[in-house]
């Protein structure tokens, strides 16, 4: 560059090093607010390997680990399980949509079990008012608030399916979500990068995201806990009904068929023959939703008359 | 002979890229601090986003993907449709495509950049963002289409950050790239460029539980409207610089892609409309999402102004594409890109992913619009996208049309001329085009007409003294490039002359034998004065 005079290039040299330095500082300041940011993990969390790769006593670490944190953070003792499917068991629900009443007491006792976020008053359970002679949800309504049963109306709650052709753990691009032997459908809250492509592919409106840190008061804290379950979530990660997987899969039954005063809700072994559910399968008139869809849920709904 | 000067290397390749991209007249600094300040603000509201969730934006369970996904699903089309510029360039061999292929290979890179920012700022989890990189994440291919997506977006991007490199390269080098290590490449990103736009429509389509999206035409409708935003956009980029000067190319990459979005703004008017009769005819429930969005359902109306806004916004572009004066008045031209543009961003990112979810799965209305976080997010990304662009541009088109050190003959006066020559002939091909008056259009052929002799006299001066033997030879060249000098005098004088068709002849006629001489003839005598010492 012959004709450039070296003075002339040296200001112009200053002058840009003074706008990327002016450019750096104003970034630096941009992004300040991360340090605020405290995922609330560990390293040894952060580069942890994925929940199918890990064996069970690194399984039996991790949930110390997360009883550690609820003891730093909340000051409370909590119990963090990783109970495993036992094979040869395949859970299936039922709901009776005749004695169903739509109290939501079934969405109140998710909310509790569950260490759902109290201000949202999140749950995975929406009960929606039908018009009775219809199957169209889209005469549903879900935020109905007078006194229930109301007349001409019957109720229909909805959570997760637990299809056994799952759209939601197809779409999921790092495996965060998979389905459980034992037909349970999870979510690893400490894999799932927060893209929520499984929300948009579910039919059922059974996901929920963690828009924000949930917070529920200490002393409301459910201490029986579940790794894959209702431990406390992070923020910014997809959680869903895991049919209550650390009671069902110790033998106890979901919060929301204990918490339901008319007995609308049938809870079993689909695998075995003697099963309630497997009863009503097989005396009721079932059918199950959006059923040309070909998700095969294992969630059934069913009349008496 | 041994081939005595030098070829500059990588560094000095890296050096002069960086001194061209941050170099400009106050203009460039104006708009890259304004573009600069709009992508920090975006940053800011980031990191405000990760710290206090994703609450700060509008989106939540019903509506689960809202103003950044939208963004995202646009710039897929408008980095796919830089193909537009490369068909004709090389499938039909079109050589005055080759140079303004760049433009639009560049703009590819930028949009996939800005592809990969959106769908970062979507994520909930930003710090977990390996646990998709195989071998260290769970890769959850073949069957999750967006690992897919993940994989044609970044092979895009590296398709054509290679051939915009190693042609680059090249030229700054001034040597021939070789056809086997590009070629292929620029065939490869043809049909890669369709992939990442039918994988992005998958996405979607993919989904049987939203009937809206749920569709076979989605992915030809994604490509049409694809070849009608990118092409829009790449005419006013050309039209710009053409205003502000730098702009090294003929009309004919702007008239071709005028030609192609005449097309394709009419094709993809019809698929809206396909796509609107098989949904209301039969008026199914199906049709709720479309009913929402076009007329409001259930007191419910968000997104009603804003399909109407695009539709209009893209008939009137697509009937002002039709008028044949349209190429002579470049100021409606660009408005006519701009608006079918903005249309096409609405349709199709708001008025595609949003109406997905409403009515939601279980047919319960919950609306959605972008929170303050979400637009400055948005326009920080963009923005980014275009500080990239800008750089790219600003690095690529000095190397297409102007001297480069790779045409050094090794002789620091002549090397200084040639440089010179090239901005004269680069000045008067900008004022021909410019409809200059006649008068400064004189003056600019004058100058060139006098440097030129004046330097031709001196590089024969230069060979006589060094008794070169080729100087009989060279002189001949010399005279050929005066004679055709003084004819595009004569024509520019004639009165009905036809001073695009002279533009281009400057253009490539001249430029090119300009190239070809230093690259060939003058490195001969160079040679020559080097074994002389
Ligand atoms: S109901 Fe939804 S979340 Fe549950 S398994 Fe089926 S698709 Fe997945
Ligand atoms: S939100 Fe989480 S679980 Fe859902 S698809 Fe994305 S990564 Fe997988």
């Amino acid at each position: 560059m012959t004709e450039e005079q070296p003075a002339g290039m040296t200001r112009r040299t200053v002058l840009k090093a003074a706008g990327a330095t002016l450019g750096a500082g104003a970034f630096a300041a941009a992004i300040a607010p991360l340090t605020q940011w405290k995922p609330a993990e560990s390293v040894d969390e952060f580069l942890r390997r994925h929940y199918k790769e890990l064996t069970p006593a690194e399984l039996t670490e991790i949930c110390r680990r997360v009883e550690a944190d609820a003891k730093k953070t909340h000051g409370i003792d909590v119990h963090v399980a990783a109970p495993q499917p036992t094979p040869g068991v395949k859970f299936g629900y039922a709901l009776n949509l005749s004695i169903c009443v739509g109290c939501r007491r079934c969405a109140e006792a998710c909310h509790r079990e569950n260490n759902h976020d109290r201000a949202t008053h999140n749950s995975y359970i929406r009960v929606f008012e039908m018009d009775n002679g219809t199957l169209d949800l889209a005469h549903g309504d879900a935020t109905y608030d007078h006194p229930v049963p109301a007349k001409g109306k019957y109720y229909m709650p909805v959570q997760c399916h637990h299809c056994d052709n799952a759209p939601c753990t197809k779409v999921c691009p790092v495996e965060a979500t998979w389905k459980e032997q034992d037909g349970i459908v999870v979510v690893d809250y400490n894999w799932c990068i927060g893209c929520r492509y499984c929300e948009a592919a579910c039919p059922y409106h059974a996901r929920r995201f963690n828009w924000k840190k949930p917070e529920v008061p200490a002393s409301e804290i459910n201490p029986d806990q579940g790794y894959l379950s209702n431990r406390v979530r992070p923020q910014g990660v997809m959680e869903k009904c895991t049919f209550c997987l650390h009671r069902t899969r110790e033998g106890r039954l979901p919060a929301c068929l204990e918490a339901c005063p008319t007995g609308a809700r049938v809870f079993g072994d689909l695998a075995d023959p003697q099963s309630e559910i497997r009863w009503v399968l097989a005396n009721k008139r079932v059918f199950i939703l959006k059923e040309d869809l070909g998700t095969r849920p294992t969630f059934f709904y069913f009349f008496d008359k | 002979m041994p081939n005595l000067i030098s070829r500059p290397g990588p560094i000095a390749f890296l050096r002069q890229a960086i001194h061209h991209a941050t170099d400009g007249g106050p203009l460039f600094y104006a708009w890259m601090t304004l573009l600069t300040c709009v992508a920090l603000v975006g940053v800011n509201a980031w990191a405000n986003q990760v710290v206090h969730g994703m609450q700060v934006t509008g989106m939540g369970d019903h509506v689960s993907w809202g103003l950044y996904i939208s963004n995202f699903t646009f710039f897929v089309g408008v980095a796919a449709a830089a193909v537009m510029m490369v068909i004709p360039a090389y499938l039909y061999h079109d050589h005055e495509m080759h140079d303004s292929v760049i433009v639009g290979e560049l703009l590819a890179i930028a949009a996939i950049v800005v592809c990969l920012l959106s769908v970062t700022v979507d994520l909930g989890r930003p710090d977990r963002f390996w646990h998709m990189m195989p071998p260290l994440g769970r890769f959850n291919w073949p069957i999750s289409m967006l690992t897919w997506d993940v994989i044609v977006l970044n092979g895009y991007l590296a398709l054509n950050l290679w051939i915009c490199a190693y042609l680059l390269w090249n030229r700054w080098r001034g040597t021939a790239p070789s056809p086997r290590l590009y070629l292929p490449f620029v065939f490869l990103s043809i049909v890669w460029a369709v992939s990442i736009h039918t994988v992005t429509a998958f996405l979607y389509c993919g989904l049987g539980g939203r009937p809206f999206w749920n569709t076979a035409l989605l992915a030809p409708r994604f490509l049409a409207s694809a070849f009608v935003a990118g092409p829009a956009l790449i005419i006013v980029i050309l039209l710009a610089l053409q205003r502000l000067g730098g702009y090294p190319f003929g009309d004919r990459p702007i008239a071709l892609l005028l030609r192609i979005v005449r097309i394709t703004a009419l094709i993809n008017l019809f698929m809206l409309g396909v796509e609107c009769f098989t949904a209301l005819y039969a008026g199914s429930t199906h049709a709720s999402s479309l009913r929402y969005l076009l007329f409001g359902a259930h007191g419910h109306h968000g997104l009603v102004p804003w399909i109407w806004s695009a539709i209009a916004l893209n008939v009137v572009a697509a009937a002002l594409f039709l008028w044949p004066g349209l190429l002579r008045r470049p100021g409606l031209l660009a408005a006519a890109c701009l608006m079918t543009f903005v249309g096409i961003w609405i349709e199709k990112g708001m008025g595609l992913v949003i109406p997905g979810f409403i009515p939601s799965t279980l047919h319960e209305m919950v609306e959605y619009s972008p929170t303050a976080t979400e637009w400055k997010i948005t326009l920080g990304v963009v923005a980014g996208g275009a500080l990239i662009y800008t750089l790219l541009l600003k690095t690529a088109l000095p190397l297409i049309s102007g001297w480069t050190p790779g045409l050094s003959v090794g002789h620091a006066a002549m090397d200084a001329q040639h440089r010179r020559l090239f901005e004269q002939l680069n000045a008067l091909v900008a004022a021909v085009r410019s409809r200059r008056g006649a008068a400064e259009v004189g003056r600019t052929l004058d100058f060139l007409d006098a440097y030129v002799r004046e330097h031709f006299a001196d590089e024969e001066r230069l060979m006589s003294e060094s008794g070169y033997a080729g100087l009989d030879d060279h002189r001949r060249m010399h005279a050929g490039f005066v004679t055709e000098l003084a004819a595009v005098h004569a024509a520019l004088s004639a009165p009905d002359a036809d001073r695009q068709a002279i533009a281009e002849r400057l253009h490539h006629a001249m430029r090119d034998w300009l190239l070809h001489h230093i690259r060939v003839d003058d490195r001969a005598y160079a040679s020559h004065l080097a074994t002389r010492g």
